[in-house]
């Protein structure tokens, strides 16, 4: 099962690398979202998927004495889903900035580092 | 109702009050922002309670420091789960000193923003974001718990995306996309190779990865782990290659915000790196991890005083610097010895300090003269001679003249390389400092010693009134910042022996790990 999630957290990682190095800010968020999940589902696998119980202790013992689910990847999960909230921010600001600059290709965003050979003053 | 917890996993009885110091520097920032939030139609008294707030932190932060200094790294278990379940927090020598200094940078920011943030811009939650930035640079520095970096690496995300966006100009939007995606980027590549770490070795706090991990060898799956935090932190420090998200957008925002961030943020991915090759995966100590290091912080020293010096800019010309600055930081990583590290984190005091207060100064010049571009920027000596002078005394410190903060580390760094016979390394720091004195004198030549060519145009939000006016309010940060840095360069003896301790940590992890697993009740 391990070798199968691999694969797709190969693929995953793959696609949203791909997305990323296009030109286009729609594409290149689409490729944040992929490598955002790429990552839970790696964290995901990499904590061991079993076929045991949840890891609740019985009633009347301190401890579990049997196999259980390991519980701690999916709250690193949780924690980066939670924070994968901040997408919504860059969603946001990608629009903004598709309104103000009237454009969505990132080469052509050279407001902040303009193409103009600097005139350097004299004696520079 | 008494709660039966399991003995041995768990700890017994509250946490003693003293060791809620190791944790007030996150604390009493976030309960700040958080009251800050709650009385946001205030917003007269916002910078009043966040100074009062910040010096009520730097008075917790050097109380930690002496804590450390005598008594060896502290630890705090969260939850009163015991390392390695529950997440710790751990005071070591190095991150106490960076809390502390970090804490007077951002000290330094609110006093400026003071008389340089409108009503508006306050309403929007300056306070508040500036206050999380430092919730999150602090959290960075105190936590003994692999994956916790990530989330104080968001808090600081977050709030710095709401900064660095404040005012929505063109421009502004354009800087934030650049920085946005790549410190996205740069943290979920950390998140892999914490994902890795925890599916490789079983746990996620420093101190038991130290332990399982030394002694291993440097191969296979630790080698891959080491490579991705390698890029992640890289890329968040703006090393080269990985930097040009850093002079894209640092000169976009208004400029105390460029401030706060050339003084924290990248310090935080340096801050990473020392950690996660020393005490966290100490066999990458001797491998090929730290030539990558070396070679990355050379390229970074040449081809940010290179990118300096051609820049009209005095923002972009400050950023170049920035990236050139953490060139040196790498450099005395990889050469991993005592002394090196030492100067290291003396450095990247002086780096807190100096950045802060270049674009400080920049930020009075720019309201007072409309412009920053040398073109056109000059005699700002006639009208604000002693602001002259602090930015001379800074021009001296940022090259690395002595008997300035700057000249102690790279003296002890070119003697670390000469040691160990790097010599490009030893070429390298000389002739990025002296690219340094030649892009810093220049400005200073053309910015403020040159006679006027162009009358100056006050900003409009100046002219409006809407900015109270020009004070000497705003000298008060840069001249704090100006005589720290005096004092720690001219009497650098003190620091040096707070960052030998940090250093001798950094070499040791023992103290680390038995602060993390005895010390704990």
């Amino acid at each position: 099962m391990e070798n199968y999630l691999a694969l797709l957290v190969g693929l995953y990682f793959a696609a949203s690398v791909y997305l990323l190095l296009s030109e286009s800010l729609i594409r290149m968020l689409i490729g944040v979202a992929l490598l955002g999940n790429a990552v839970n589902l790696l964290i995901f696998t990499s904590g061991r998927i079993t076929r045991e119980v949840p890891p609740i202790v019985p009633e009347g013992q301190k401890a579990v004495d049997m196999a259980i689910a390991n519980p701690l990847p999916q709250a690193l999960i949780l924690t980066a889903i939670v924070i994968s909230a901040l997408f919504a921010f860059v969603l946001i600001l990608a629009y903004r900035a598709y309104e103000t600059i009237g454009t969505d290709d990132t080469g052509e965003m050279r407001i902040a580092e303009p193409v103009e050979k600097a005139q350097l003053p004299k004696g520079y | 109702m008494q709660i039966d917890t399991p003995e041995g996993v768990m700890l017994q009885g509250p946490t003693a009050l003293m060791d809620w110091l190791v944790i007030a520097p996150v604390v009493i920032p976030l309960l700040a922002a958080a009251l800050l939030i709650m009385f946001r139609r205030a917003v007269m008294l916002h910078p009043y309670f966040a100074v009062l707030a910040l010096l009520g932190n730097g008075a917790a932060g050097v109380m930690l420091l002496w804590r450390v200094r005598e008594e060896g790294p502290l630890a705090m278990t969260m939850g009163n789960w015991l390392p390695p379940f529950g997440i710790t927090f751990v005071a070591d020598m190095l991150g106490v000193i960076l809390t502390v200094t970090a804490t007077i940078a951002v000290l330094a920011v609110a006093l400026f923003a003071m008389g340089d943030s409108t009503a508006r811009e306050r309403r929007f939650g300056f306070y508040p974001l500036l206050m999380g930035v430092l919730v999150g640079v602090n959290g960075s520095f105190l936590t003994g718990d692999i994956f916790n970096p990530y989330v104080w690496f968001e808090v600081f995300l977050i709030s710095s995306f709401g900064l660095i966006v404040m005012g929505g100009e063109p421009r502004q939007l354009d800087g934030a996309v650049k920085y946005c995606f790549l410190n996205l980027i740069a943290t979920t590549l950390f998140l892999i190779a914490t994902g890795f770490l925890y599916g490789v070795y079983g746990t996620l706090n420093m101190a038991d990865i130290s332990q399982i991990v030394t002694g291993t060898e440097f191969t296979g799956s630790l080698m891959i782990i080491s490579g991705l935090y390698l890029v992640a932190f890289s890329m968040k420090a703006a090393a080269f290659p990985l930097y040009f998200w850093l002079p894209a957008s640092y000169h976009t925002p208004k400029i105390v915000v460029s401030a706060l961030f050339a003084g924290l943020l990248t310090k935080v991915g340096i801050y990473a790196l020392l950690r996660v090759f020393t005490i966290v995966l100490p066999p990458a100590l001797d491998s090929w991890v730290m030539q990558a290091l070396l070679y990355a912080g050379i390229a970074s020293m040449v081809v940010g005083a290179l990118g300096a010096v051609v820049q009209t800019d005095l923002r972009r010309l400050f950023s170049y610097l920035l990236v050139a600055s953490i060139g040196f930081m790498m450099v005395g990583l990889s050469l991993a010895t005592e002394e090196a590290f030492s100067a290291t984190i003396y450095y990247m005091v002086h780096s807190m300090l100096v950045m802060t207060a270049l674009f400080l100064i920049s930020g009075v010049v720019f309201r007072y003269r409309g412009s920053l571009d040398l073109r056109v920027l000059s005699g700002v000596n006639k009208d604000l001679p002693f602001l002259s002078l602090m930015f001379l005394v800074l021009v001296f410190m940022a090259s690395g003249f002595p008997p300035f903060s700057g000249f102690w580390p790279k003296l002890v760094l070119i003697g670390e390389t000469v040691k160990v016979e790097n010599y490009a390394g030893t070429a390298a720091i000389l002739f990025s400092s002296f690219l340094s004195v030649i892009a810093l004198g220049r400005a200073f030549a053309f910015g403020f010693w040159r006679p006027v060519v162009v009358e100056a145009e006050p900003l409009v939000a100046v002219q409006k009134g809407l900015l109270t006016k020009f004070t000497r309010l705003q000298y008060v940060p840069v001249l704090l910042l100006v005589l720290l840095a005096i004092a720690i360069g001219v009497l650098p003896q003190y620091l040096f022996d707070l960052t030998g301790m940090g250093a001798k940590g950094l070499m040791n992890p023992a103290p680390y790990i038995s602060a993390v697993f005895g010390g704990a009740s």
